[in-house]
Formats: C-alpha cells, sequence, structure tokens
C-alpha cells in the first residue's frame, strides 16, 4: 500500500507534530512580539513622562540659577500645560512647601514625612530624596500608576488570549485536516458490503492506518472467500440434489401412467431414488459440519471397515486391520470413505480396497478401485480442482459430491486429498486422504 | 423417433426412457462416454445427452460429435444439473440444441425434443406434412387427405421415420434401426410387413420400394 512510486507514506503522528510545534512557534513568537510592543510603549509612556517632568523642572532650576529661595511660596513651577504623570514637590526640611509641579497640590502631600525613601498612601506613591536644606518628593498618582498597570496588563493579556484563540482554531482545524484520513477509513468500513471483493484504494493514506487497512483487507478477502465457498456450496448442495431429485420425480410420473403390474418396480426405483436423494443430504450435512471444526480422537483403523457391508461391490478392508490406531474425527473420515467407495460403485468399479498407513508424522487412507478409471486430462483437471479447494475452499462441480466431500474432510483435518491412477495402466481410480496425526495447534 | 439418451443416473435413465417409449420413440440409453461414442455409429433423430458422466464430460463428447460427420446436424439436447447462465452458454456454444436444467418435467422433455427436431430441420409447423398426408407427433395421430388413419405403433414410427427424410432412400436396416434401436429382436421381413401395412391404409402409391436399396417416400 503505497501512494505514488517510491513515495513514502506520511504519518498523522509526524504531520500533526509538526503542525502544533509551528503553529506553537509562530503563535509563541507573535505573543512575544506583542508582549514586548505593549510593554515597551507602556515604558516609553512612564519614561518619556518622568523625562519630561525632569525636564520641566530643570529648566526652571536654571532659569533662576539654583535660586532656591525664588521657587518659594510653594507656588507651581512655570511650565507649559502638559499631561502630567508624574508630580513634585520640593519642601524645606521644616515640610514648608517651596516649589511643586503644576499638577501637585499647593500643600504638602499628606501623611507623607520627610524621610528617604519610597512611601505609599492612599492616593499617591511618593519617593523622597533630601538635599542640601531642601527636600524633593517626586509622587505618582495610585489612579495613574493602575491605569499604567491596566494598560499593560490588557494590552499584554488580550494579546496573548487573542493569540491563544486564533491557535486554538487554527489547531482544531489542523486536528480535523489531519484525522480526515480516518474518517475516509470510516467511510470505506461503511461501504463494505456483501458484495465487496476487495477494498478502494484510500486517497488520504497515513503510515498508522496501513495496518488497519492491510488487516480490514485481509478481511474482506477471507468473508468474501467464505462467502464464495457457502454460495458454492449451496450452489453445490442444489446441482447434488437435483439429479436423484429429477429421478424421483420421473419415476413418480412415469407411475402415474404405468399399468398396475408395473408400479411396484417403479415405486422400488422412486424409492432408491429418493434414498440417494437422503444419502447426498446427509453428505451436504457432513461437508456442513467440516468446516465448522472436528472432534479428534483415537480410534482403531479397523472401524472403518464399517463402510464395506451392504455395499453393491466387493470391498477389501483387510489392509485396515493392520494400520493400527488412526488420530482424527471418527465420523467425518467414516462418511469420507463411504462416499469414496460409493464413488467407485457409480464408476463402474467391481471391486475397491480401503487402506490405512502412517508415516512419520502423518495418517494416510487409500480407497482404490479397479474401474474404468479417468483420462490424464481428467485427472489433471479433478486435482487443479481439488488443489482450488484445499487453497481456496472454492467448491468446482468437477469434483461431484464423493471428493467434494473427501476433500473438505480433509481439509477439516489440515491435511489433503490427492487422487491418482490405481494401476500403472492407467486403469482403476484411487483416492488418498492424507492428515497430520496431531491436531492443527500442536503440528 | 429414436433417440439416444446418455444419462448415468439409473433412476433417471429409467424413467425418462419408459416416458418416452411410451410416446413412441425408441430410446437407447447408455451411461457413459464409452458406450456413447460406440453408439454413435448409428442413426438417431435426436441425443439427450448429461453433462457429468463417469467417465468424462458430456460437453467435451458434444464437442467430439459436433466434429465428426455422422451426428453434425442431429438435434442435442443437454440434461442436466448445472443451471448457471455460463454453463448454459458453454452447452449450447459446445453444439446443443436445447438446455434443460433438472429436474424436468417429461412432458416438457418431450415437447422439447419435438421443438428442437422442428426447428433443426427447419419446420416451422408442429406437424409433419408430406404431399396428402400429416402427422403429428404430439398426438402421435396421422391423416390422409384431412381423413384420420389408423395406424399402429410401429406402422406411426416407420411413417414418421420415412417422413423425416421424405425424398431420400432409408434401407431397411436403417429403418430397423430407427423403429426397434438397439434393443430390437428383429425379424427379416419386419419391414416389408409394415411397409405393406402402410401402403393398404394409406394407398398404394405412397412408398416406393427401391431394389436392393430401401424404401422412399414418394414426393
Amino acid at each position: 500500500m503505497q501512494q505514488g512510486v517510491g513515495r513514502p507514506i506520511p504519518s498523522i503522528r509526524t504531520r500533526l507534530l509538526w503542525r502544533t510545534l509551528a503553529t506553537v512557534l509562530i503563535g509563541t513568537t507573535i505573543g512575544a512580539v506583542a508582549a514586548g510592543i505593549t510593554v515597551s510603549v507602556v515604558v516609553r509612556d512612564v519614561m518619556e513622562s518622568a523625562l519630561e517632568e525632569t525636564a520641566q523642572a530643570l529648566v526652571v532650576i536654571a532659569e533662576h540659577q539654583g535660586d532656591v529661595a525664588a521657587l518659594s511660596q510653594g507656588r507651581a513651577m512655570p511650565a507649559a500645560a502638559h499631561d502630567e504623570a508624574i508630580n513634585w514637590q520640593l519642601r524645606h526640611p521644616s515640610g514648608r512647601l517651596i516649589a511643586r509641579s503644576h499638577r501637585a497640590p499647593d500643600t504638602p502631600w499628606p501623611a507623607v514625612p520627610l524621610v528617604e525613601g519610597h512611601t505609599k498612601t492612599a492616593e499617591v506613591a511618593v519617593y523622597s530624596i533630601a538635599g542640601r536644606d531642601v527636600w524633593l518628593q517626586v509622587a505618582q498618582p495610585l489612579a495613574e500608576f493602575q491605569r499604567a498597570q491596566m494598560t499593560a496588563a490588557f494590552a499584554a493579556g488580550g494579546t496573548v488570549f487573542a493569540l491563544g484563540v486564533i491557535a486554538a482554531a487554527i489547531l482544531g482545524w489542523m486536528i480535523r485536516w489531519e484525522l480526515r484520513p480516518i474518517a475516509e477509513f470510516a467511510r470505506t468500513i461503511e461501504a463494505i458490503g456483501p458484495d465487496t471483493t476487495a477494498l478502494t484504494e484510500p486517497t488520504l493514506l497515513r503510515r498508522e492506518l496501513v495496518p488497519s487497512y492491510r488487516a480490514l483487507s485481509a478481511l474482506v478477502q477471507r468473508l468474501q472467500e467464505k462467502l464464495r465457498s457457502e454460495r458454492a456450496f449451496a450452489a453445490h448442495a442444489a446441482h447434488s440434489l437435483r439429479t436423484p431429485l429429477a429421478g424421483l420425480t420421473a419415476q413418480l410420473e412415469v407411475a402415474c401412467v404405468t399399468p398396475s403390474a408395473e408400479l411396484p418396480a417403479r415405486l422400488s426405483m422412486a424409492t432408491a431414488s429418493a434414498q440417494r436423494l437422503a444419502g447426498v443430504v446427509d453428505a451436504l450435512l457432513t461437508m456442513s459440519r467440516a468446516s465448522d471444526g472436528i472432534h479428534w480422537s483415537h480410534f482403531d483403523a479397523a472401524e472403518l471397515a464399517s463402510v464395506a457391508t451392504s455395499r453393491n461391490i466387493e470391498v477389501d478392508a483387510s489392509q485396515l486391520l493392520a494400520a493400527g490406531i488412526l488420530y482424527g474425527d471418527f465420523d467425518l473420515l467414516a462418511v469420507a470413505v463411504a462416499n469414496l467407495v460409493d464413488n467407485a460403485e457409480r464408476h463402474g468399479a467391481h471391486r475397491a480396497s480401503i487402506r490405512a498407513t502412517q508415516t512419520d508424522g502423518h495418517q494416510r487412507l487409500e480407497i482404490a478401485d479397479d474401474g474404468p478409471g479417468v483420462s490424464a486430462g481428467q485427472l489433471a483437471r479433478l486435482q487443479a480442482a481439488l488443489e482450488r479447494l484445499e487453497s481456496r475452499a472454492a467448491i468446482d462441480p468437477e469434483l461431484g459430491l464423493g471428493l467434494t466431500l473427501a476433500a473438505s474432510v480433509a481439509r477439516a483435518h489440515k491435511g489433503c486429498l490427492t487422487v491418482e491412477c490405481a494401476r500403472s495402466d492407467r486403469q482403476g481410480f484411487c483416492a488418498c486422504l492424507e492428515w497430520p496425526n496431531q491436531p492443527p495447534n500442536d503440528v | 423417433m429414436r433417440l439416444l439418451l446418455v444419462e448415468d443416473d439409473v433412476t433417471l435413465g429409467d424413467a425418462v426412457r419408459a416416458y418416452l417409449r411410451s410416446q413412441g420413440h425408441v430410446v437407447d440409453w447408455l451411461t457413459d462416454i464409452k458406450g456413447a461414442r460406440v453408439a454413435a455409429a448409428g442413426k438417431f433423430d435426436a441425443i439427450l445427452l448429461d453433462w457429468h458422466l463417469p467417465d468424462g464430460s458430456g460437453v467435451e463428447w458434444l464437442r467430439e460429435v459436433r466434429a465428426g460427420n455422422e451426428h453434425r446436424q442431429t438435434p442435442v439436447l443437454m440434461l442436466t444439473a448445472r443451471d448457471a447462465l455460463m454453463d448454459r452458454v458453454e452447452g449450447l456454444d459446445a453444439g446443443a440444441d436445447d438446455y434443460l436444467v433438472k429436474p424436468f418435467q417429461l412432458a416438457e422433455l418431450a415437447a422439447r425434443i419435438r421443438a428442437t427436431s422442428r426447428r433443426v430441420a427447419g419446420q416451422a409447423s408442429s406437424t409433419l406434412d408430406h404431399g396428402r398426408i400429416s402427422l403429428d407427433p404430439t398426438a402421435r395421430s396421422a391423416t390422409a387427405e384431412g381423413s384420420p388413419v389408423d395406424l399402429t405403433a410401429t406402422e406411426y414410427a416407420l411413417l414418421e421415420a420415412l417422413m423425416r427424410r421424405a425424398g431420400r432412400i432409408v434401407s431397411r436396416p436403417m429403418l430397423e434401426e430407427l423403429i426397434y434401436g438397439f434393443e430390437g429382436d428383429v425379424a427379416s421381413n419386419t419391414v416389408e410387413v409394415h411397409i405393406s401395412s402402410l401402403r393398404r391404409k394409406l394407398g398404394r402409391d405412397i412408398i416406393d420400394t427401391v431394389r436392393g436399396m430401401g424404401y422412399r417416400l414418394k414426393a
């Protein structure tokens, strides 16, 4: 399962990993840039405000050449109106206000002592510093302080939140996009029906799905083979039943217009046909049971000699006596042997022999007859049909019921059925059923 | 009609033979290809052939038959349990004229034999007509100038054999074979006796005797 020649199948994990990493990296970069810009804007505002205020103060001090007395009376420093973020007061060590920035109050800030360092009241944050005969107190209104904090927080937080939402949306879309092969896989499974012979090649294939696709394809093939086999079995059953049924109905039809003296003979023929019909039904049921599993047990090969009784041909089962104990499903094997003997009878044999042998790890039953046998071509066709039955459970009408049944029994025992000429002059027919002498799990 | 039945199922073969005989046909029944090959040396009006035979495929043998000269034109009806489309196609392509799936009604089999024979003979009518004589194979009755003629089964079979070969000389051994098949134990003058009986019932000029060769229905 390969998309394109020499092109590796992409993996959901790899694609998702790289895309997530890329999204996180891009998102983090954008977030960092946005936060940096926000913080720098706020810091720039504060710094610019501080610079402006310092410049305002210094220009006045410069104008008065350091004459602090000239700044007395607590008046606001003369300065152009501006948006003042930082206020200041110049105070005498006695606490008297000497000068102030134009937005600073005209009285000392309450509850702010002349002590070097930071002081915070309900309204302002103040930094006090002592000079020679003078104290400078620089303050920022808490409202302004909080506004700056809020601006920075909202700007940075909002940007990160917006980026998070966008990243989540992108990741959601990406996951859905990357999971399309799974959705296609689900649709493929949904489309599997009784007539599906093979899965359609997926247009979007990912490495993680390859084992599932392969397993599913194999499952579909196995189910199709099973279905084909069951259909073939049903067709085979119908074929097998039709001939004796035709004989039965034809005999009864003739019996209806037959003089009464001939009636017993006609009815006897009809009965024979009905018995054959029952035999076919039994054989079909045995085949069905063989496909459901077998019951392994040890049994004396000589017990198979019971099939030799009540036959219209001579059956030599003497070689079974020396074969010893066999291992398998006695009922199934007995039915297989009986059907192979029936086959020999139907195909013009006068004598059949049953032989059992055991070799290293294998058991073998041979049913040979002295009938006319089959041509080399027909033998090859039969062998090919048996191989198809063994490998694909494909039932071939060419085999007939007896061979199909025996092959099904062999298959159930994990063995095989082979056919050959019984004699070197191509006369006679021999069917050989061979299977392991241990249950399949132990083989 | 003389029919060759090749069917290995004894019950079915016996019933088909009994029924067709009751319909006035002569049936030679064989159960394998080996026997059918020998029998096919004779003359038959139709062959009824099973697909699966103990010693091979009936279809394969049919191909052999069609490749030879003896039964190139003989109607062949396949009797088989195989009903799949491809099977029917294969059977018909091999040279069968009709295909009947088991189980079947014997009356239908007889009708199909008649229909196939008519078709092969190029007849549209269900009756065999020659001059003033008309034969109805279904009712196994004969009329001369529209009036019913009372014929025995053998006389009817003899007349039908001649009418199916109208204008051609049919030898006495062939007539014996067509009327009695392989199984009949025929006295040497049986055919002559029935021919003169037919002449008596249908008119003296209806059948010519071609000296040393056989008989011919007059044109």
